[in-house]
């Protein structure tokens, strides 16, 4: 099932990400795809101020993970951007099968970790303040999700 | 005879010390993914309670894994590099081994996630299995067929009960069983995944 949302600028994106996070619990598992500028962190940002956190929303590329210990449920900020051809494993799966919920950009680079059900967002850049959303479920779970959302 | 015991591999954070063979004193509380915080600040506390100077600890036991990647990683380093300094040895002891319910038959697991379980199967001093990491289908056949054997470890993932233990009792009742490494460099984490080597 897919869901698709026009969002105009980023007060949009932020209200998508406001519903969504809503729909959110423990051990739920999202992957943000999109290019650099596309809105991936900004995306996160929205979920996690709606979870109750008030510091600033960075993105971890540099870290590769950040997290949220005082979010209404623990948030773990995943970019494995820098893992690309590293074919290491560093204990990420602790994080993704965890107790809390996990965004995970650039999904591709750790694959091998993301055989369990989950919810794909795909983010274009269409110019301008302008992004168009594209939200995955394969499963009947994230589908049931997806539903409330639409 | 000071022993500093450390553990991190798992949910909890173990500090404990060990003189002339008995468990003197001990901080334990869960505190996943927070250990690294947490660790030095609560070996200082013990060993000031305990009117203590790193200078008079003879060793350090720490586990080596099984167990979280990035916990075993906690306390195995801050026990190299206090080994290290100090030049004392280290007595680096199986995170299972030290799980596992000391002169009785026991399972020992830990979720490895993925649909695997680290799993280790002792019998008194003897090991019946060795630390692996085995697909919980096998591991579940294993619980059935030992099903009189004590079972330790948070096992909701298994959708069990298993029986906890007192973690640093164990270790200390274990320290005389274990070999000192005076080359610390030589202690790596166990961690039995093939993707972590």
């Amino acid at each position: 099932m897919n869901y698709k949302f026009m969002s105009r600028n980023q007060k949009d994106t932020l209200r998508l990400a406001k519903t969504l996070a809503k729909l959110l619990c423990a051990h739920d598992v999202v992957t943000l795809t999109g290019d650099l500028g596309a809105g991936k962190t900004t995306f996160v940002s929205g979920v996690l101020h709606t979870l109750g956190v008030k510091e600033d929303v960075i993105s971890p590329t540099f870290n590769i993970l950040k997290c949220y210990f005082d979010a209404r449920v623990p948030l773990y900020h995943i970019d494995a951007y820098r893992l690309e051809d590293s074919n290491k494993d560093i204990g990420l799966e602790e994080y993704i099968e965890g107790d809390g919920i996990a965004f995970i950009e650039w999904p591709n680079f750790i694959a091998g970790l993301l055989k369990i059900p989950h919810l794909e967002i795909d983010i274009k850049n269409l110019g301008g303040t302008k992004r168009a959303f594209t939200l995955k479920a394969k499963d009947s779970y994230y589908q049931k999700k997806l539903k409330e959302l639409a | 005879m000071n022993y500093l015991l450390l553990d991190s591999s798992s949910v909890t954070l173990n500090v404990g010390l060990s003189k002339q063979g008995r468990l003197v004193d001990q901080i334990t509380y869960p505190c996943f993914q927070r250990q690294s915080e947490s660790m030095v600040p609560e070996i200082k506390k013990l060993m000031k309670r305990n009117k203590l100077k790193p200078t008079e600890l003879t060793g350090i036991m720490v586990t080596i894994g099984p167990g979280s990647y990035t916990g075993l990683r906690i306390a195995l380093t801050i026990a190299k590099v206090m080994a290290f300094a100090l030049k004392i040895p280290l007595y680096p002891i199986s995170t299972l081994k030290v799980n596992g319910v000391l002169n009785a038959p026991s399972i020992v697991l830990f979720n490895a996630r993925s649909n695997r379980s680290y799993i280790a199967i002792f019998n008194k001093n003897k090991t019946l299995l060795k630390e692996q990491a085995l697909p919980n289908e096998e591991v579940k056949k294993l619980i059935k067929k030992h099903y009189h054997y004590h079972l330790v470890g948070d096992l909701k993932y298994l959708n069990l009960t298993g029986e906890q233990v007192d973690v640093l009792a164990n270790m200390n009742a274990l320290l005389k069983t274990v070999k000192p490494v005076r080359d610390v460099n030589q202690v790596k984490p166990m961690y039995l995944k093939e993707s972590y080597l």
